[in-house]
């Protein structure tokens, strides 16, 4: 069940949302999106932070089991999470 | 000014962060305050040159510089740097900006010739503690050295971060915390792991006090203004979530440096300077700004800076910076007044959280030096 994340990870989320149709990401994609702003560091904290918040999966990649995966959970589902975790 | 006491003011139990009040004869207080490094006095000469305000901070530092080639400390500058302090009703830190090595190679002997002769020359007098000090050797010659003073001088005693003697550190500042007013400590960035143990043995002792008991002020020096290892963040921040109370950052020699370097810096252009970014709480350059926003903040500023400011490009960015770390610091000491969770705010800004999480304040490594 998501729950709410802080509001810097919010914006990072949405500037993935907005660049890539696909919900299924590499660090690759996600580091071409955030690096004008953030370092490797920050980047692993922000991914750390949806992961605990159940926003996303990892998941090893089927191509190279070195590489993750990581996968956005639709933004309707996370709302829905986030309405039922309210109590509405 | 003069401090007349240091009272605890508010311990916050969740993120150990605790606002003490200073008393002082011209009134009171709170910590976290930047202090007027030797960059800023020098705006501020050039500002008041063209009848501009000065930094509002109760505090200046005058860093010395070591001369390489003369093989002396320079204290060129200070008399006039200690004039102005008086000027603006300020506590003047006068301190010898040591190098690592320097810093390695201090024995009880040259601190003493050094707290000497300086003696002569501030009413707070630094007395530099050398890495493998203990509380015993320290005590009587804390002890004389108080008594060689006027009555009103005070001493400040120095602690490197990275104090070789483990066990000896907590007693150190533990005293010093107790019986002191102001105590500093020179740092490297929170690079390794004996800094990193020594810094929060000082901060979880330094959140030991009650409200209402007497303390010391935690006055950084030496350190650098961007932590370009912990994702671009401001060194005051970082050493704030360390205990720290005042901050004296890093003084840069243009003397000291080699030609290559001097020839770097005078090069600079506006996009090479870092400006600090109050959303992001990190310094950010004018090409990422505009990737990221749509626009330069850092351009976006100088369009908007007057020449009757006084000051050149560069100048300018260090002293809104200044002034931005400022604001943020005060941000702290308003959340913490206002009871709300210091943490949970501070993890909405980027710089702050990735902070908080790489470098955990309040790790278990400090419960175990306890």
């Amino acid at each position: 069940m998501a729950k709410p994340i802080p509001k810097w990870v919010q914006e990072r989320v949405s500037r993935l949302w907005e660049k890539y149709d696909s919900l299924e990401l590499t660090f690759e994609m996600i580091e071409k999106v955030l690096s004008p702003m953030d370092d490797r560091n920050t980047i692993s904290v922000f991914l750390n932070e949806l992961k605990k918040a159940e926003w996303m999966e990892v998941k090893p990649s089927k191509e190279d089991m070195r590489k993750k995966i990581y996968t956005l959970k639709e933004p309707n589902v996370i709302m829905k999470e986030l309405f039922i975790k309210n109590g509405n | 000014m003069e401090i007349k006491e240091v009272k605890v003011e508010l311990v916050d139990e969740d993120s150990r962060f605790v606002i003490k009040r200073i008393i002082t004869d011209k009134g009171e207080f709170s910590n976290r305050k930047l202090s007027v490094s030797n960059g800023i006095y020098s705006c501020e000469r050039k500002r008041l040159n063209h009848g501009k305000s000065v930094f509002n901070s109760p505090f200046q530092t005058f860093h010395i510089n070591w001369d390489n080639k003369e093989e002396e400390w320079e204290f060129k500058g200070l008399k006039k740097a200690k004039e102005h302090s008086e000027k603006c009703d300020r506590i003047f830190i006068p301190y010898k900006q040591r190098n690592e090595n320097q810093w390695n190679n201090l024995n009880w002997s040259e601190a003493k010739k050094d707290f000497q002769e300086l003696k002569s020359k501030s009413k707070i007098v630094p007395y530099c503690i050398p890495l493998n000090a203990s509380l015993e050797e320290w005590k009587p010659k804390r002890d004389e050295a108080i008594k060689s003073l006027e009555e009103n001088q005070k001493l400040i005693s120095i602690f490197s971060s990275k104090h070789l003697n483990l066990d000896e550190f907590p007693k150190l500042i533990k005293y010093e915390l107790k019986n002191s007013q102001l105590m500093g400590v020179c740092s490297y960035g929170i690079s390794n792991i004996i800094e990193k143990t020594n810094l929060s043995t000082l901060n979880s002792i330094n959140s030991s006090f009650k409200v209402g008991e007497n303390i010391s002020l935690i006055v950084y020096l030496d350190y650098n203004k961007i932590l370009t290892n912990h994702s671009y963040i401001s060194g005051a921040f970082a050493y704030s979530c360390f205990a720290g109370d005042i901050f004296s950052e890093k003084a840069h020699f243009p003397r000291g440096m080699s030609p290559d370097s001097a020839e770097k810096m005078m090069n600079r252009k506006v996009s090479d300077y870092f400006l600090y970014d109050v959303k992001e709480k990190k310094f950010t350059k004018s090409l990422s700004q505009k990737e990221w926003h749509g626009f330069s903040l850092t351009n976006n500023f100088m369009e908007n800076i007057s020449v009757s400011e006084g000051l050149n490009s560069y100048d300018s960015i260090r002293w809104i910076n200044h002034h931005l770390q400022q604001q943020d610091l005060n941000l702290i000491n308003k959340i913490l007044l206002s009871k709300r969770n210091l943490f949970e705010s501070m993890k909405n800004y980027s710089g702050w959280n990735v902070f908080l999480n790489k470098v955990n304040p309040i790790s278990n490594e400090i419960q175990r030096t306890l």
